[in-house]
């Protein structure tokens, strides 16, 4: 394959991130077309490589097809100095990752910033504010509330369970425990039902504006076998803004109905690297 | 105040069918410099969930004097190839290779210190090398690499997903059996050959040994009131050998990103104090 990497450590408040840089073979300033780079923001508590290598191994797939990709450690994960924050203070963390890409490569045409399950999240909050951003790809991104969980559950899981072989033989076995069930069943209503609370600041919504105020086009991919996908698409109620959004026409939604959080089979990691490409190559100019 | 930690360098170190990545966390400038450790790191997700432990471990040691070399294996994290090309003895010589770099950089004695699977890698590799290493530092080594295996093939039952050609398989020996008609199996997202995985199961702790040089075994227990794993026991008795128990959470598999700052310091004592007795200090 056509891709060469390079380390590319980076700085960010006097502390060092680590960082990976695959390019394609030929020099981006031979190539023809004007290409945006792609910076990766790993999610949850994975590092650069990810979960069964799923980063590495996508960052090799778009350098082979002509795109420089960097992934990081965001601070005080991984190999990078400093305290972990989470999603939502990484601010800093991406902004010194855009300026170290660009450094690297300053033939590129803006970067699209690549995101899963909460970096995808961390991509929608920082976008609008970075005109350096053209576009995102936001994979199975992170949106939960408590009473958001707990209807997805309601809604996904039990239908599943309902119409699953499985239960109706345990229930003929009499090896079905009812009470413990609909207790679970009760529990997970209450907190369906409990209002959420009054502020502006809840997840949900904070990502609804960022996603309003960020004019770029967007890719986003749900996986058909995940609770955090199902809770993503269960915002855009009919009439909601969230299904305004999603409708919207720089946006591009593709349902990968098999594939679960990670992507954690070569069929479904190469299912996804083809719908970014397919995706990407249009943002050409 | 804790002085301020110089930040790692990451390079790729250039190896059979192409690098593989390393970070270098080099002995802190206002000390003399002890020696140095090569990591070696555990199987599959267990590298990654023990990626910061291994971070902090290693800037710990460099705090202290002692030069750390994590290495990425053939097909592993950022290194070059595929799991599903990557045999054992090709990751033996990935850590002959970081040992040779590292001698060369520090110019005082080197040992080796592994996680896991990772810790019998280190033992095999310092049974061949004792000659060249000054000590060997394990955590939590597998006792028996044959049930830890097929612990690891359950993943892929459990999954029901099927081999990556054919039927589902029931059973982890129909599991084996596939793997060794030359078949690859996907486990949790790795790609894994009959040859590694044969490589693997013949591991058997108990009948390794370990060689004449320094070593210290720490076990990462739940409790430490409680006796240790059966198979731990078996180990320390092969061994003649009693680990040091330290009480903390299994960071190579909790979903989070767990440390235990006691197991660091623990660590870090017994390097320190074996490399100094190494100068004769």
């Amino acid at each position: 394959m056509a891709y060469e990497e390079r380390v590319c450590p980076l700085q960010c408040q006097g502390q060092q991130l680590m960082g990976i840089l695959t390019l394609p073979e030929t020099a981006l300033s031979q190539a023809t077309v004007r290409r945006p780079g792609i910076l990766m923001l790993v999610g949850g508590a994975q590092y650069r490589a990810g979960s069964h290598r799923q980063f590495t191994l996508l960052a090799r797939h778009f350098a082979a097809a002509g795109f420089t990709v960097l992934r990081m450690d965001f601070r005080g994960m991984g190999d990078s100095q400093g305290e972990a924050a989470g999603f939502e203070g990484v601010a800093a963390d991406i902004d010194c990752a855009l300026d170290g890409l660009l450094q690297a490569q300053p033939g590129l045409d803006g970067v699209v910033l690549w995101g899963l399950c909460d970096g995808a999240s961390a991509a929608l909050l920082h976008a609008s504010a970075d005109a350096r951003v053209r576009a995102m790809v936001l994979v199975n991104p992170w949106a939960r509330t408590e009473a958001g969980q707990a209807q997805a559950y309601l809604k996904h899981y039990y239908r599943a369970r309902l119409t699953s072989p499985d239960l109706w033989n345990k229930i003929l076995r009499g090896q079905f425990n009812a009470v413990a069930a609909l207790r679970s069943l009760l529990g997970q209503w209450r907190r369906a039902a409990s209002p959420p609370a009054a502020t502006p600041e809840l997840l949900p919504i904070r990502l609804q504006q960022a996603y309003e105020r960020f004019r770029g086009p967007v890719l986003l991919i749900l996986s058909g076998a995940d609770l955090t996908a199902r809770e993503f698409a269960d915002l855009a109620t009919p009439g909601s803004r969230w299904e305004a959004l999603l409708l919207a026409s720089r946006t591009t939604r593709i349902d990968l109905p098999e594939a679960n959080h990670t992507f954690s089979t070569r069929l479904w990691r190469e299912q996804l690297a083809q719908a970014c490409l397919r995706w990407l190559t249009r943002l050409e100019r | 105040m804790k002085p301020l930690a110089a930040a790692p360098l990451p390079f790729y170190l250039s190896a059979a069918h192409g690098e593989r990545l390393c970070l270098y966390h080099a002995p802190a400038a206002h000390r003399p410099c002890l020696g140095g450790l090569v990591y070696v790191a555990p199987f599959a997700e267990e590298m990654n969930r023990s990626r910061r432990m291994a971070a902090l471990q290693a800037q710990a040691l460099a705090q202290q004097g002692v030069g750390v070399l994590l290495i990425d294996l053939y097909g592993c994290g950022d290194s070059a190839g595929e799991l599903a090309e990557a045999s054992w003895a090709v990751w033996r010589d990935d850590i002959g290779l970081a040992i040779d770099w590292l001698q060369q950089r520090v110019h005082a004695p080197v040992g080796l210190w592994g996680l896991r699977l990772g810790a019998l890698l280190a033992l095999e590799v310092a049974r061949l090398r004792a000659a060249d290493l000054a000590l060997l530092l394990l955590w939590n080594p597998l006792a028996d690499a044959q049930a830890y295996m097929t612990q690891f093939l359950r993943l892929q039952l459990a999954a029901g997903l099927g081999s990556a050609c054919g039927q589902p398989a029931n059973s982890v020996a129909a599991l084996r059996a596939q793997l060794q008609q030359g078949q690859l199996l996907e486990v949790g997202g790795y790609e894994l050959n009959g040859a590694l995985v044969a490589s693997i199961d013949g591991l058997q702790a108990t009948a390794l040994p370990p060689p004449g040089l320094p070593l210290h075994w720490l076990e990462l227990v739940r409790d430490a009131a409680l006796p240790l794993a059966p198979g731990s026991a078996r180990l320390a008795q092969a061994w003649s050998l009693t680990p040091q128990t330290v009480t903390g959470p299994a960071f190579w598999s909790t979903p989070e990103v767990t440390t235990c700052p006691a197991l660091i310091e623990a660590s870090c004592a017994w390097v320190r104090t074996t490399l100094e007795h190494a100068h004769g200090l």
